[in-house]
């Protein structure tokens, strides 16, 4: 009988420890090295907050033409680009308008527009360019050529496709065709070359369009690999631009603007003819221009049909 | 007659004993003690969008570092390491760290952010969480913090129900803004690189350890 008892009290306190050791002796002891057995597989989470609907934002990109020590916001704008992106669409718009185009200037009547910003500052190229196009701006970031080189100096260099060999004293643009990274003059060259492009002015516009895109190319592969590069991009921006947009709406803008594919951003330069305005030249634009004015009101986008051929064709070999 | 309180006593001590080196519960019951963990703040990093110098912020950006480990220790708690969430598979503790904006698609991406909706047929036990959190911090024009990026890397070891045993690993980055009750997370980019390993051996030889 006692031994009966012990045999059952050893078999509890034996059950007892192996209920226990089980959670923590292998089922195979030959497993006990320390490489991984296998891969259960890369599970992948992310959001971030766009904005949405399919209201278009039309924000207006000033480059302004002061030198250091003038008044930023009372120069002559330099270059002017209208970006509109369509959030439900995922694709973006950007529309280079001619510095010299001649326009009714509220409050000052006809003028060059890039005069506008010099009569009353941004808001009244804003007023200028809503007057023109019929497009309502959301908002507006003015930057300066120090300012713009700057920026690409802290982003650490943009990555551009130089689509045609473009050499300019001017500018001091030097450049053969190829992918290459500009650091910050090299892409302030780049932005006002238009000694080198056939059509001056609307060929550069153009190319301001195109670092855009270039822009947005290389923000969404460095997002890609690191979220937090975001903070260094709106860092550089905002350092280096004057903006009425706030800083929790230029967060919002970044990451929607992730959403949109550079392949899916039309860039195009409002057409127009050279003219005279007294004894001065100017540009008068085409009722091609009211037409994509009146397009990309709808829904921040442009028609194929509507997109004007490139400025820079000839030079495209196109 | 003696043998036989001995033998239970002997018993008892050999449960105790074990009991006490798996933290298993009762007859390998749950038990619902939370591993202790906390995030180590490996950098605090401020980013000005005004000339300023960046050194001059470094106290702050270490401040708020800080404050968004804590809550980086919470949520990885409460979505990784506190059994009465992941044995029942509800987190819902989890998902009030995100913002109204993110909480839907936290919630939708709950298998990845956190230990699953089965982790309690899976995993007996989470034992040995480590983690290490990398803070950016952005100031905005009035030098105050405006919101912040977390670079987490965390990890811990699940002892399967199956007696297999798996490294969890959880990766990424989340963005948060501080409010009314501290810092929210708004955006997120998480990776789980979890994978089958092998328990380390003892120093006797028996395999009670896992490892890397």
């Amino acid at each position: 009988m006692r031994r009966r008892y012990a045999l059952a009290a050893l078999a509890l306190a034996a059950w007892i420890a192996g209920s226990t050791l089980g959670l923590t002796t292998p089922a195979d002891p030959q497993r006990a090295s320390a490489q991984p057995l296998f891969e259960l597989g890369q599970a992948h989470a992310g959001y971030v907050p766009t904005l949405s609907g399919s209201d278009p934002i039309f924000i207006l990109f000033i480059g302004s033409g002061a030198r250091e020590g003038e008044d930023v916001e009372h120069s002559l704008a330099d270059s002017i680009h209208i970006v509109s992106i369509n959030p439900a669409k995922h694709r973006a718009a950007i529309l280079g308008i001619p510095r010299d185009t001649w326009v009714d200037i509220p409050g000052h009547g006809g003028n060059k527009i890039n005069t506008a910003m010099s009569y009353g500052g941004p808001p009244l190229l804003v007023q200028t360019i809503e007057s023109l196009t019929g497009i309502r701006l959301d908002y507006w970031a003015l930057t300066t050529f120090w300012g713009f080189s700057k920026m690409i100096y802290n982003i650490g260099g943009l990555t551009v496709d130089v689509q045609f060999p473009m050499h300019d004293r001017y500018s001091y643009s030097d450049f053969e065709p190829g992918l290459q990274k500009l650091n910050g003059p090299d892409a302030l060259a780049f932005a006002r070359d238009r000694h080198s492009l056939p059509q001056g002015d609307f060929g550069r516009s153009e190319n301001g369009g195109r670092l855009i895109v270039a822009a947005l190319a290389q923000f969404r592969k460095e997002f890609a690999k690191d979220p937090s590069r975001l903070f260094t991009w709106i860092a550089a921006g905002i350092r280096n631009t004057q903006t009425d947009v706030p800083l929790d709406e230029v967060m919002r803008l970044a990451f929607t603007a992730l959403t949109v594919n550079p392949k899916y951003v039309e860039n195009m330069v409002a057409p127009g003819v050279a003219g005279m305005a007294g004894d001065t030249s100017v540009v008068n634009l085409t009722s091609d221009a009211q037409t994509i004015f009146a397009d990309m009101r709808n829904d921040g986008l442009v028609l194929k049909k509507n997109i004007p051929p490139s400025p820079n064709e000839s030079l495209l070999g196109g | 007659m003696w043998i036989v309180p001995a033998v239970l006593v002997l018993g008892m001590l050999v449960f105790a004993v074990f009991k006490g080196l798996t933290g298993g519960g009762l007859i390998g019951g749950p038990d619902n003690t939370i591993p202790p963990f906390d995030f180590k703040v490996t950098k605090a990093i401020p980013f000005l969008v005004t000339d300023k110098d960046s050194t001059q912020f470094a106290g702050r950006a270490q401040e708020v570092a800080n404050e968004v480990g804590k809550t980086m220790t919470a949520l990885y708690t409460e979505a990784f390491l506190d059994p009465q969430n992941w044995r029942g598979g509800s987190y819902d503790d989890v998902w009030p760290m995100f913002d109204d904006g993110s909480r839907t698609s936290a919630a939708q991406d709950g298998e990845t952010l956190t230990l699953g909706a089965s982790a309690g047929d899976t995993y007996d036990k989470v034992t040995r969480p480590r983690g290490w959190v990398k803070v950016k911090v952005l100031l905005d024009r009035e030098d105050q913090p405006s919101t912040a990026v977390a670079i987490v890397k965390f990890m811990a070891y699940g002892t399967g129900k199956d007696g297999t045993y798996t490294q969890i690993v959880s990766t990424g980055q989340y963005f948060l803004r501080p409010g009314g009750s501290g810092w929210t997370v708004y955006a997120f980019q998480v990776r789980r690189g979890d994978h089958e390993t092998a328990p380390k051996p003892g120093p006797s030889g028996t395999s009670t350890e896992v490892s890397s």
